[in-house]
């Protein structure tokens, strides 16, 4: 059934949805709690490393959370657009967590604060 | 009812739904934020343009049409007499389809997906500050072509635009701070 298929309140409805979660995810005052700060860098430390952490292994992180828990976080990173999810081409089973250019815009921001303030503790 | 009949009937209740609560919102937007009216018909907190964005960006064009006829009932309905016709026809226009408009050409850009697909907030922030700038110059503009006094549309269109962006970005918050009571409202219904 195409989106022309549905009646045109079904339509709305669902583009309601949409919005929905764009609205959800708009920025707040403090844009990551320690928890989800924890499985970015997490999953960012893998990426580094040349081998992109799948959401399987993501959500079995058990020092961070349960699986439950751990899923929702990574959807939370992905609606504030830090995550992204890539297949890789021939295998759609398996989901790599990538981070965006906003995460790693925020770890240069965290590099730069961090040499800042080496700058300012220096005698 | 045939398939057609039934679409027809869709679209009617969308128009009258979105008509209705244009004009609520308008109204209500007058009595809380009366004292921070910049001129008549500018104030610098508009929140019907929020229910604007979300009327538009969930039903379309039915949207759109009852944001129009919600601003032609709103002028017709003044303590202050009506605006000449083809004023009041473009003002109508420009209120409701404007908005349209931006999530149109969006959508030609690539910017919007089919049926809001992969929206997400930066690209909903980017739509909210295209309609209320275009938002504001169309109204600024109209004014000016019709308006027999002298106006300064370069320097009312700021207010404008800031009301509209304000307003907006206070429907948007009120929503996201209520989805959570809404949901569990409606899981509780189900």
């Amino acid at each position: 059934m195409t989106h022309t298929d549905r009646s045109p309140l079904a339509n709305a409805y669902l583009r309601f949805l949409q919005l929905a979660r764009a609205v959800e995810a708009l920025p707040e005052g403090q844009s990551m709690d320690a928890n989800e700060s924890a499985l970015l860098e997490a999953v960012v430390l893998r990426w580094h490393a040349g081998r992109p952490m799948t959401v399987r292994e993501a959500i079995n992180l058990s020092a961070l959370g349960s699986p439950a828990t751990l899923h929702k976080r990574i959807t939370h990173l992905r609606q504030k657009e830090l995550l992204s999810a890539h297949s890789e081409q021939g295998d759609r089973r398996a989901k790599y967590l990538v981070p965006t250019q906003q995460a790693l815009d925020y770890f240069h921001h965290l590099g730069q604060t961090m040499q800042l303030a080496q700058t300012l503790q220096a005698p | 009812m045939t398939l057609r009949w039934s679409v027809g009937v869709q679209w009617a209740l969308m128009v009258l739904v979105s008509d209705f609560l244009f004009v609520c919102f308008f109204r209500l937007n007058d009595w809380l934020f009366e004292s921070l009216e910049y001129v008549k018909g500018v104030n610098w907190v508009f929140l019907p343009a929020g229910f604007r964005v979300l009327l538009v960006l969930a039903t379309g064009i039915p949207g759109a049409l009852g944001i129009a006829l919600g601003t032609f009932w709103l002028d017709t309905h003044a303590p202050v007499p009506p605006p000449p016709a083809e004023m009041m026809l473009l003002t109508c226009l420009a209120s409701g389809f404007g908005p349209w408009l931006v999530k149109f050409w969006m959508e030609r850009r690539g910017l919007l997906g089919q049926d809001l697909m992969q929206l997400t907030s930066a690209r909903l922030l980017q739509f909210v500050v295209a309609y209320a700038a275009v938002n504001a110059v169309a109204h600024q503009s109209i004014h000016w072509f019709f308006e027999q006094e002298p106006l300064q549309p370069w320097i009312n269109v700021w207010p404008m635009f800031t009301g509209d962006l304000l307003g907006t970005m206070i429907v948007l918050y009120s929503l996201k701070l209520s989805l959570p009571w809404l949901k569990a409202t409606l899981r509780a219904k189900t």
